[in-house]
């Protein structure tokens, strides 16, 4: 009998323990992500890169995403930025750069000092140009187990994919994909419009670069500009993103609009007062311009807007209010009014 | 002194390279045309194939030319004045000087005529700096001159990097290029700003050719002909300074014309007298740089830097005339 009511005891805490077990495990969720998650994104260079799912220490070395960063709302998670980063004109302004440090620049970084940042993600320039990091300082990276993404930007399409690559790395998928569709609605509506330009009433234009002999040749984001905006580049027949051509070869294309890089040295007036470019109809029309700084550079996501601004100056006449286009641009994204030139 | 045949050649190349040169270009113009316009022969060609020939080609070309006579005849001074076939004028740092002003110029300032005006600046600068530290006691040896060179040389070498490391690597593409020489947009106003330097340096230099054939022989064997030997070498030193920065500080450094040119006149004629030297470089100096010119614009569709067609007609050209003839000429 005592033996019946010990095991009835055991059965009854042991159904207890079981219930309050089951209840504990029917209301156990996983703690939540920790550190050691990750996720794994394809980089620009068709890298795999596994990369911490929750990001909050970043080093960007490059001016142009670490600018989508802040447009994302997160820039408190840059702990490092590129020194050239406080010269993009919208981060220079809206930003706070108190709490970032510089760190050289993607073709020259100060390698122990982002180290020493203890950052959970690099973001930098791949590829084999002037500006991209070097070998030796993505192998420091390696060594030392950071990973790190290489962005390219050979075309628009470049961009576009760096946008969604930025939006899936810092969760923002959905106002990357917002940002892309409003680029290339602004870049369709300008590309539709050019559409109707007869052939023979199309403008030649020529892009130049820190000379005012070297232009932009048949590849780049620039030419793409240009011909989405239905001009005639003439050295398009040169493979290269930029060319340096006799002056002579100018003067044959005899260009209707010059339009100058914003960082060149010299300005319009400086090719008008030029009597050696005197024949040109640029210069008789006083058609050349210079690329305001605020939408100077070809791989922000202004880049949309630089391509209105160039519409309107190779066909003035066209129904297109780049005043509006671009405050509406600057009011969603940036929060604040366009306050550039117009 | 006997004028021979060969001598006259030389001295009337420029002219027939100077009309060819007129002729040749990437937008076409037919010779004839040009020729028509170079006489004065009314015509009714276009008004943008006269702009062509007068406002494009023929300042470049006078610019290439004076290019070639300041760079050969500061060569061939400084070759006779130190008694070194090796030298020339980028060796007292006007290169390395000019390029450290242009870079200011172009890196921080971002101004291609601030470059201009600071690259002559840094490479008169440069050329001071080195003269002063090369002069102990009243004299400047030719050896302390030499290592002083180096040293501006390396030390504005130095300052050229530390700009390129800090601007934007768009810039420093610029700087880049710029280093390596291009006649591509020169223009009238360079040629006026070239011609006063490059005019005053060769008219001095000519007028020291004699003088310059006595400290050839030795410093010794000139202060026995009455030279003042020191006075002699400082004017030279200056002059050729003055053409060479003048030069750079337009069109960026090209290299290889001070060598190149001298010695072939010196192994063509087999002498190294300079009342002949002196003019000759120049002519052959002036002919030379049209013609690299005329391959930099016109060979492809592109414009390459004229400094590096110099190089790489100029270095194999020395191997050969050294290893044909070697340096006799200099014994």
């Amino acid at each position: 009998m005592r033996k019946e009511v010990v095991m009835a005891i055991v059965a009854v805490v042991l159904i207890a323990v079981a219930t309050v077990g089951a209840y504990f495990l029917s209301t156990w969720s996983p703690p939540p992500q920790s550190e050691s998650s990750t996720i794994t994104v394809v980089d620009l260079a068709g890298r795999e890169v596994e990369i911490p799912a929750k990001l909050d220490r970043v080093v960007v070395l490059c001016s142009q995403i670490a600018e989508l960063v802040y447009v994302f709302g997160e820039w408190d998670t840059v702990v490092g930025v590129t020194k050239w980063a406080k010269y993009n004109p919208v981060l220079s302004e809206l930003a706070n750069f108190s709490n970032v440090q510089e760190v050289g620049s993607a073709s020259k970084p100060d390698v122990e000092a982002i180290i020493a940042l203890d950052p959970q993600l690099i973001i930098t320039y791949g590829g084999k140009y002037g500006y991209s990091t070097p070998d030796s300082a993505l192998q420091a990276f390696e060594n030392v187990s950071i990973p790190y993404i290489l962005v390219e930007m050979g075309s628009l399409e470049d961009l576009y994919t760096t946008i969604r690559l930025m939006g899936k790395v810092f969760h923002h998928e959905d106002l990357a994909e917002d940002i892309v569709t409003d680029m290339q609605s602004i870049i369709n509506q300008v590309r539709e419009k050019a559409s109707y330009i007869p052939e023979e009433e199309r403008i030649k234009a020529l892009w130049l670069w820190s000379k005012p002999t070297k232009v932009t040749g048949g590849a780049g984001v620039t030419y793409d500009l240009m011909v989405n905006a239905g001009a005639i580049n003439p050295a398009s027949n040169y493979t290269e993103k930029y060319v340096d051509v006799p002056l002579e070869l100018i003067v044959s294309w005899n260009p209707d609009v010059l339009i100058i890089w914003s960082s060149a040295s010299y300005e319009p007036e400086d090719l008008i007062n030029d009597e050696q470019w005197q024949e040109i109809n640029a210069i008789k029309n006083r058609t050349v311009y210079k690329v305001p700084k605020i939408i100077s550079d070809t791989w922000s996501i202004r880049v949309c807007l630089l391509q209105v601004w160039m519409f309107l100056k190779f066909y003035p006449d066209q129904d297109m209010d780049y005043s509006a286009i671009a405050d509406d641009f600057f009011m969603k994204y940036y929060g604040i009014h366009y306050w550039g030139e117009v | 002194m006997r004028v021979r045949p060969l001598s006259i050649a030389l001295a009337l190349l420029p002219l027939p390279v100077f009309i060819v040169s007129l002729c040749i270009g990437s937008y076409p113009i037919p010779p004839a045309t040009v020729i028509q316009m170079l006489l004065g022969i009314p015509g009714d060609w276009p008004r943008v194939e006269w702009a062509i020939v007068f406002r494009l080609r023929m300042p470049r070309v006078i610019m290439a030319a004076l290019g070639g006579i300041a760079l050969s005849v500061s060569g061939a001074s400084l070759q006779s004045t130190f008694r070194n076939p090796l030298v020339d004028s980028y060796i007292l740092g006007v290169s390395a000087g000019a390029a450290f002003g242009a870079a200011l110029g172009l890196g921080i300032l971002s101004s291609m005529a601030a470059a201009q005006v600071l690259a002559f600046c840094m490479g008169l600068l440069a050329f001071t700096l080195t003269y002063a530290a090369a002069r102990t006691r009243g004299e400047t040896p030719v050896v302390s001159l030499v290592l002083a060179g180096i040293i501006i040389t390396a030390l504005f070498s130095a300052a050229l990097s530390t700009v390129k490391f800090f601007v934007d690597p768009h810039k420093t593409a610029e700087i880049v290029y710029w280093l390596m020489g291009s006649f591509s947009c020169a223009g009238w106003d360079d040629v006026a700003w070239c011609m006063l330097p490059v005019g005053t340096g060769f008219v001095l230099l000519y007028l020291l050719r004699w003088r310059m054939n006595a400290l050839s022989m030795g410093d010794e064997e000139a202060k026995a002909l009455g030279v003042d030997v020191h006075r002699l070498r400082f004017l030279v030193l200056v002059a050729s300074t003055l053409m060479a920065s003048a030069i750079v500080s337009t069109v960026g450094i090209i290299g290889w014309v001070g060598l190149i040119v001298p010695h072939s006149v010196r192994m063509a004629l087999r002498t190294p007298d300079n009342r002949i030297v002196i003019p000759l470089s120049a002519c052959v100096g002036a002919a030379y740089l049209m013609i690299a010119d005329d391959f930099a614009r016109a060979a492809t569709g592109y414009e390459l830097p004229v400094g590096i067609l110099t190089t790489l007609s100029g270095a194999p050209f020395f191997l050969y005339l050294l290893r044909r003839k070697g340096v006799r000429v200099w014994s």
